[in-house]
Parts: C-alpha cells; sequence; structure tokens
C-alpha cells in the first residue's frame, strides 16, 4: 500500500517523517478530513493560531495530494473587513 | 512457540497436559483465591489444542459455542461491526485468559472474536467447565470474577475512548495492559513489546491512524515509547501514567 505523510501546522509546523500506509490518495485525503475533526476535538482553540489548521498531504514521491484548511471567523472580524 | 506454521491442521490432544493450562489457571489465580485441588482440577480440564495464523476467526456473533477457547499463546480481540462496515474493537484478550467463559450463561455469542496474532488455544469443553463450577463453588466464583473484570475494563474503554484526549487515551491504554501482561509476564511495566498495528491501535482507541501515527510521534519524543520500523515498545510506564492519570483500582489487581 502507498505511503502519504500528513504535515500540519496548527501554530507550529509538525512534520511527518513516518507516514501512514493508505489505499490510495482519496482515502488519504479522507483521514485528513477525519484528523483534522479529532485534532479539533481534543482543542478546539488550535483554529485560534495564526493561519488556523492546516493539514497537508503528501504522497511517497513528495507529490502533494491534498490540504485541509480549517479556520473559525468570528463576528468582530468579519465586520472589520466589511468596513 | 513462535515460529509454528499458521497452516497447520488443529490437532486433537490425546491427554489433557497438565503443564499447557497452567498460564490459564495463574491468570485466574491472579482474580480469585484457588485452593491447590481447584488448582488441579482446572489443569487437568480436558481440551482440544488448535493454533492458528494471525487474523483468524474464533468467535462469530450468532455462534451457540460449545467450547470454550482458552489463549494459550499470542494476543485475541473481540470486535463489533457497524453497518458501513466500521470495525470497532470492544476487548482484547492476553495470553491465559479464557476467551468465553460468557457462553457458560448465555446461549448466543453476541460479538466477533479474531486471533490479533498467531494463537495457540486450548478448546475446553463447556460441559466439562460448567460441571467444575458446579461441584466447586470457588471455581464458580473465579469464572464470575473474570467475566466482571473484563466487564470493568469495558467501562474504562468507554471512558477512555469516549472523554480522554488522543494522547491520555493511548497512554492509559498501554499503562493498562502492562498492569495486564505482568500476571504472565512479571516484569511488563518495566518495559514490554506492544503487539499491535497502529491501524489496530486506531481501531480499539476510536482515532484515526494518522492520529495513533502522530500520537506515537509526541510519546517517542518524550521517551515514553521506542519504534523501530513496524515494532513498538513501551519502555517509560511511570511517564505514560502521569500522562494518562492512571490508576489500576478498575484492573481489581487485589482482588485474589
Amino acid at each position: 500500500m502507498p505511503r502519504y505523510f500528513f504535515h500540519t501546522s496548527d501554530g507550529s509546523r509538525d512534520q511527518d517523517d513516518v507516514g501512514v500506509e493508505l489505499n490510495d490518495a482519496a482515502t488519504a485525503r479522507r483521514e485528513a478530513i477525519r484528523y483534522g475533526g479529532s485534532l479539533l476535538h481534543d482543542n478546539p482553540e488550535i483554529v485560534d493560531a495564526h493561519g488556523g489548521l492546516r493539514i497537508e498531504v503528501v504522497d511517497e514521491s513528495g507529490v502533494f495530494c491534498a490540504a485541509v484548511l480549517i479556520q473559525a471567523v468570528d463576528a468582530d472580524q468579519a465586520r472589520g473587513r466589511a468596513a | 512457540m513462535a515460529g509454528q506454521s499458521p497452516s497447520r491442521r488443529p490437532q486433537a490432544a490425546l491427554t489433557p497436559g497438565p503443564a499447557q493450562l497452567d498460564i490459564f489457571v495463574r491468570k485466574l489465580l491472579a482474580y480469585s483465591p484457588l485452593s491447590t485441588a481447584d488448582q488441579r482440577e482446572l489443569a487437568d480440564l480436558p481440551f482440544q489444542y488448535r493454533s492458528l495464523g494471525p487474523g483468524m476467526t474464533i468467535l462469530r456473533e450468532g455462534d451457540h459455542a460449545q467450547v470454550c477457547p482458552i489463549l494459550l499463546s499470542g494476543f485475541a480481540f473481540r470486535y463489533k461491526l457497524a453497518a458501513d462496515g466500521g470495525r470497532q474493537i470492544v476487548a482484547l484478550r492476553i495470553p491465559g485468559d479464557p476467551l468465553d467463559f460468557q457462553s457458560l450463561y448465555l446461549r448466543t455469542v453476541d460479538h466477533h472474536m479474531r486471533s490479533l496474532t498467531a494463537v495457540e488455544l486450548a478448546l475446553v469443553p463447556l460441559a466439562a467447565l460448567e460441571q467444575l463450577a458446579d461441584m466447586r463453588r470457588s471455581i464458580a466464583r473465579a469464572i464470575l470474577v473474570d467475566i466482571l473484570v473484563e466487564a470493568s475494563i469495558g467501562r474504562e474503554w468507554q471512558l477512555n475512548v469516549g472523554r480522554r484526549h488522543a494522547l491520555p487515551r493511548l497512554a492509559h491504554f498501554l499503562c493498562e495492559l502492562a498492569y495486564r501482561l505482568e500476571v504472565i509476564e512479571p516484569r511488563a511495566r518495566a518495559g514490554f513489546d506492544v503487539p499491535l498495528t497502529q491501524e489496530q491501535l486506531a481501531d480499539i482507541l476510536g482515532l484515526t491512524p494518522v492520529h495513533v501515527n502522530r500520537t506515537l510521534k509526541a510519546l517517542e519524543q518524550a521517551g515514553a515509547v521506542a519504534r523501530s520500523g513496524r515494532r513498538l515498545r513501551a519502555t517509560d510506564l511511570g511517564l505514560l501514567a502521569s500522562f494518562a492519570d492512571f490508576a489500576p483500582l478498575y484492573l481489581h489487581r487485589d482482588n485474589a
């Protein structure tokens, strides 16, 4: 099975140097989303990090497959932008 | 015991070997008082020897069991399946564990069971166990205690999967395994090899394999576990216990 790497940024960048064997890129994408959910379940404040939570999926050859970006938008910010 | 071919055909034991059920007797003794006469009766139970490779079916939901398999070596797990095929591992059984005491009392097996690693089993006829339990109250009690302790571990798993964050969740599970293994491997709390893959840990802990991977990395950086290739070893149980806020009361190691 091909191996995929899930580089995570949540304020600090965590380079995945071990990876996980998964069936294909579509499965890896799905796992990245579920992984984001799992991280946020434990630590909701991760979204407050600069740039929010970012999970980048890369294959064994280093080719980018998908990225999951999770951010929160608050009322104050939204009003500020519209002004 | 390791290295036996998984395709070996099941053998009938012609006479029960007292040494072979020793690990089972030791397991029961760790949780219940049993006289030497009780122990001898248990060790003399008739059984059929069987060896299986990893991932082989031991129990099927809906079975009407005739035998109680005893795990002589290797690990096995109970699991249930959701309609979409999602698997939840609901219990882990270690060497020395009886695998189906429940069928002494319940007509139908209500879950699936598979071997995790290659295993050796002693298939004890339920009728023989029942007869022994009828004759000896202390043995009947020991059977009940085993069922109750497994239920207690199950309640802790519900808490673990339902509430604990990923790192304490994984750390807690490893501490529990160390305490349980201590019955058969006295130095387990000084460090032990974890017989589970990342995917199996994910199925037990209700985490995605990616999250298990990342959590193992964090534990490794803290010095609590060591990984080399596919192998995982829990090395610092004290540290794991502090991450997990581990309290062994629910394992009832004080019961005997």
